[in-house]
């Protein structure tokens, strides 16, 4: 039942109508009215999915076209269902794995300023709880990074997805892991530094 | 009855004719023909046993035998004889054999050889005697056997029959552990006695065997004895102690003990053994005295044997474990002194001073151990590399920057070399040990700034031996190596022409002040040199400008660009004392040349006109004014410049020489180099890492991790960690150059 016309017209009630290159788009002041409206904490992880599910194309920042595309991929029309729908992907995450690395990798191209081909470790560290909540993994690695900000500054794609196979593979006693293997160099002074702070990690 | 010839008729009466008539009847044998004829032998047999002489001639004898046989009578003959024959040998025996052991037990061998002795002649004329018997019928009827061999079965017999065999054995063995025990027995006894038994057959079956037992247990016993109290050794070298069965003794001296049995053991084969006992006899005593306690002749003896350069007592050493099959054992133990040592050597305090000349002594030593004790064992020397090669490349550049540094101080004029060492052995050996090192592109590094500053400041000892000792590293690395090298050398020759040429064409007023020599370095040769800027006096500035121009105008198209902080000069300065030579640096000689107007210039006038930056001219007026030749006086003293000192002309500087050499460089300067050097063969080696990865995978399009590492190690000549080749790996992604795997990780895909 989702019209062209309808969508359309919910679109311009969060689009940035002061612009002057003729783009039509919401922008993040918009966006965020819209997470308001959908009662979504900002800082927890619905507002990323939703901006992934609307096609986005960086932060708080929706074109129209991935906006109609995305209500129709979701078989959206309203507020109600928009919410119940960005509910239910956060919940399929939990069983679908390959679901949620296909989101955790855009998340890196979000984060991405547009010229440049990495991250800022700052951006890392705000945006990593937010979207890996409960993975001890990725928590102790924001933790590596804030201890490390003076010499860690950037993070690259591939440190970005392997943290993800990382946090699947290893153990809770950092025994499995070794510098032999292939994971990105980072990592083994990554793990190092956690086999020495332990002690902190039996809180 | 055959008919006579009568005798004829006197001569003169007629011839009679022979007649030859036919018997009449047969002739018969006496009826006691066969006894009487055997009995007539039997006693001479008996007389021939008892050296007596024979009633009837031997002749006479033979005829009896031959005419027994004609007559079908040999078998009985034969029998006979057998029978004497053993009659005699169990009575002669038997006697023998009562006498005890108690009494003097050689004297039984003794007695035995007698027998023997006198049995075999005796059987050597009975033979004679009856050889038509022998020719005949024991030749021609199976199962009877020749009259020497059955002479001999039929003491062989009794021997085995009785006890006697085996106490004859003992009793032989007893005579060989005295003669062991260093008492000195009947040889040629022994000898007869061993003769006997070959004779007999009973050599291989009874004596050798028991021979060899004995032999095993004795130097069981005596090689358990002796290692048991092996003391350790004393650091006399080249004193093998004379190690008696007895005394405690150390390892060498078991070793000469060894050998010394061993010899005993060949000399016993040929004084009393049969020869094809050699063989059985040395392993066994080889068996027991070597290879059974080969772990205790080595391990910490077989250190502290070459520690002290034992070289006769290794030539031992080796020499007996090689026939036993030991030389793995040697192997190893070989490999572990080196290493140890080795690494112990790597691990000094005092490194620096003495690392290259200890390896080469250590390389010295131990190639002289291999040529002389281990006669060039091919796996041994291949051992002695491996090991070398392990432990120099545990201090990563270290060893790499200690003998680019001893080879520079060999180059330089007053270098260590003697006089008559032979400079070629000398690099020989060189070379030797940088062939083991790792990361020789760092060497290279090294040794192209050391040849720099031999070539500028005129320090080389001789070109010829720097040529010589470039063509022994292309020889070692390939022509690529030397590159650089050999084309620093022929800049300065080259140089050296244009200098002359431009001396030459020089008007005369000019030039007449100062004598101006140019250099040309190819920048792709060379060291890279900081540009530095300064301003020259104005006669250097005007020559050199000249030298540019002769230049330009043979070689359209190249730009020169002046290295100031290379420059030297020579200058005289006229002191209270009397005028000197100074040998300076180009930036030394400047600020100098100032105080020929002036005797007092502040640091800004001074910074003003020469135009240098705060930090060389910092450096240079320290050398000048705070060093041990102060030419140039400071106030405030004190050995740090300030930008608000003031310098004065020390016109009482005094010194012995006529001329001085001023020198800039501090030892920071040298080490702060020494840095930079690695980083920037740190950075280069990152770029073949590099390069090397994307060649890998172009090639391979697929690769697992671990194979992608393997043929890196095997491409690369230097060393490189896991952690190092991950961050290229890390950049690789970057620049998209490989992708990891979807469904797994730790595998690489090419991105074409």
């Amino acid at each position: 039942m989702a019209k062209g016309g309808d969508l359309q017209a919910w679109f311009i009630e969060y689009q940035d109508l002061d612009r002057t290159d003729g783009r039509v788009v919401i922008t993040p002041e918009g966006f965020e009215k819209l997470c308001d409206a959908l009662e979504f904490n900002l800082e927890k992880i619905e507002p990323m999915v939703l901006l992934w599910k609307l096609n986005g194309v960086e932060l708080g920042t929706v074109e129209f076209d991935g906006w109609e595309s995305g209500m129709r991929a979701m078989n959206v029309k309203d507020i109600k269902g928009l919410k119940a729908a960005i509910s239910s992907t956060v919940q399929d995450f939990e069983n679908d794995s390959v679901l949620f690395k296909t989101f955790y990798r855009k998340v890196f191209d979000y984060l991405r300023p547009e010229q440049q081909r990495s991250v800022s470790a700052e951006d890392a560290v705000a945006v990593l709880p937010v979207v890996t909540g409960n993975s001890w993994v990725f928590e102790k690695f924001v933790k590596y990074l804030e201890a490390n900000s003076d010499s860690i500054k950037v993070i690259s794609r591939d440190q970005w997805q392997s943290l993800l196979e990382l946090s699947k593979a290893l153990s809770p006693d950092l025994s499995n892991y070794s510098n032999e293997d292939a994971w990105p160099a980072m990592f083994d002074g990554f793990v190092d530094w956690a086999k020495n702070s332990k002690p902190e990690a039996a809180k | 009855m055959w008919a006579s010839k009568r005798p004829g008729p006197p001569a003169g009466g007629p011839q009679k004719k022979l007649v030859i008539k036919g018997l009449k009847a047969l002739p018969t044998l006496p009826l006691s023909y066969k006894t009487d004829t055997l009995e007539k032998l039997r006693s001479a047999v008996h007389a021939i046993q008892q050296n007596q002489p024979t009633t009837l001639g031997l002749e006479e004898l033979y005829r009896d035998c031959e005419g027994l046989c004609l007559h079908k009578f040999a078998s009985d003959v034969y029998e006979m004889l057998q029978a004497e024959l053993e009659k005699y040998a169990r009575q002669q025996l038997l006697q023998i054999d009562r006498s005890p052991d108690t009494h003097a037990p050689a004297a039984m061998l003794d007695q035995t050889r007698k027998f023997w002795d006198d049995y075999t002649q005796q059987l050597t004329m009975v033979r004679c005697v009856f050889l038509y018997l022998d020719r005949t019928y024991a030749l021609q009827t199976t199962n009877v056997a020749s009259l020497w061999a059955m002479g001999l079965s039929v003491v062989r017999q009794h021997l085995v029959e009785t006890n006697m065999r085996s106490r004859l054995v003992r009793l032989f063995i007893n005579e060989v552990t005295s003669e062991r025990n260093g008492q000195l027995i009947d040889r040629p006894s022994l000898a007869s006695i061993a003769r006997m038994c070959i004779d007999l057959g009973l050599y291989a079956q009874s004596l050798q065997p028991s021979f060899i037992d004995a032999t095993r247990d004795y130097y069981r016993s005596e090689s358990l004895r002796m290692i048991n109290c092996l003391v350790p050794i004393k650091q006399s070298a080249g004193v093998s102690a004379e190690a008696r069965s007895s005394g405690p003794t150390d390892v060498p001296g078991y070793l000469t003990h060894v050998q010394r049995r061993l010899d005993e053991e060949t000399q016993r084969v040929a004084q009393y053994l049969k020869p094809s006992t050699k063989s059985t006899l040395l392993a066994t005593v080889l068996a027991e005295l070597v290879e059974r306690h080969t772990e205790k002749l080595l391990g910490p003896n077989f250190d502290a044997m070459v520690d002290a350069d034992m070289v006769s007592d290794l030539t031992n050493l080796y020499s007996l474990l090689l026939p036993v099959d030991k030389l793995d054992l040697l192997q190893q133990n070989w490999i572990a002194y080196i290493k140890k040592t080795g690494l112990r050597m790597m691990q000094a305090s005092d490194l620096e001073a003495t690392l290259v000349s200890s390896l080469l002594a250590f390389k010295r030593k131990l190639d002289n151990i291999l040529s002389i004790a281990f006669q060039n064992n091919t796996r041994l020397i291949g051992a002695l590399r491996e090991a070398f090669e392990m432990f120099i490349n545990t201090r990563r550049s270290k060893p790499v920057q200690l003998i680019a540094r001893y080879v520079d101080q060999c180059m330089r004029m007053g270098s260590k070399l003697a006089a008559d060492d032979d400079i070629d052995d000398v690099f020989d050996r060189i070379i030797m040990l940088f062939r083991f090192i790792q990361g020789k592109d760092l060497f290279e590094a090294y040794y192209r700034r050391d040849l720099a500053k031999r070539l500028l400041y005129n320090k080389t000892l001789s070109t010829d031996t720097e040529r010589l000792v470039l063509q022994k590293l292309k020889a070692e690395c390939g022509a690529g190596y030397t590159n650089r090298l050999e084309g620093m050398l022929h800049d300065m020759e080259i140089s050296l022409e244009l200098s002359s040429e431009f001396a030459q064409a020089q008007p005369e007023s000019a030039m007449s002040d100062i004598g101006f020599q140019g250099s040309v370095l190819t920048m792709a040769f060379w060291p890279t040199y900081e540009p530095m800027e300064l301003v020259l006096p104005r006669q250097a500035e005007e020559a050199q400008d000249a030298f540019t121009k002769l230049y330009a105008e043979k070689h359209k198209g190249r730009n020169l660009q002046w290295q100031h902080n290379l420059g030297t000069c020579l200058i005289k300065v006229e002191f209270n004392e009397g005028p000197k030579e100074l040998q300076l640096s180009q930036l030394q000689g400047t600020i100098m040349l100032m105080f020929a107007e002036q005797d007092e210039l502040t640091y800004s006038q001074i910074q003003q006109s020469t135009g240098l930056e705060n930090s060389e001219l910092q450096r240079t007026l320290q050398s000048l004014a705070c060093g041990k030749f102060r030419v140039l006086t400071k106030e405030p003293k004190g050995r740090d410049v300030d930008t608000s000192d003031t310098f004065y002309f020390n016109a009482k500087f005094k010194c012995p020489q006529a001329r001085v050499k001023i020198s800039q460089i501090a030892t920071k300067e040298i080490e702060k180099e020494s840095k930079e050097l690695e980083a920037h063969i740190h950075l280069d080696r990152m770029y073949r890492v590099d390069a090397a990865l994307v060649r890998i995978m172009k090639a391979r399009k697929t690769l697992e991790h671990s194979d992608l590492i393997t043929e890196l190690l095997k491409q690369l000549d230097f060393n490189v960690s896991t952690t190092e080749i991950k961050e290229r790996v890390d950049t690789l992604f970057e620049r998209d150059y490989v992708r990891r795997d979807e469904s797994n990780p730790s595998t690489y895909h090419y991105i074409a």
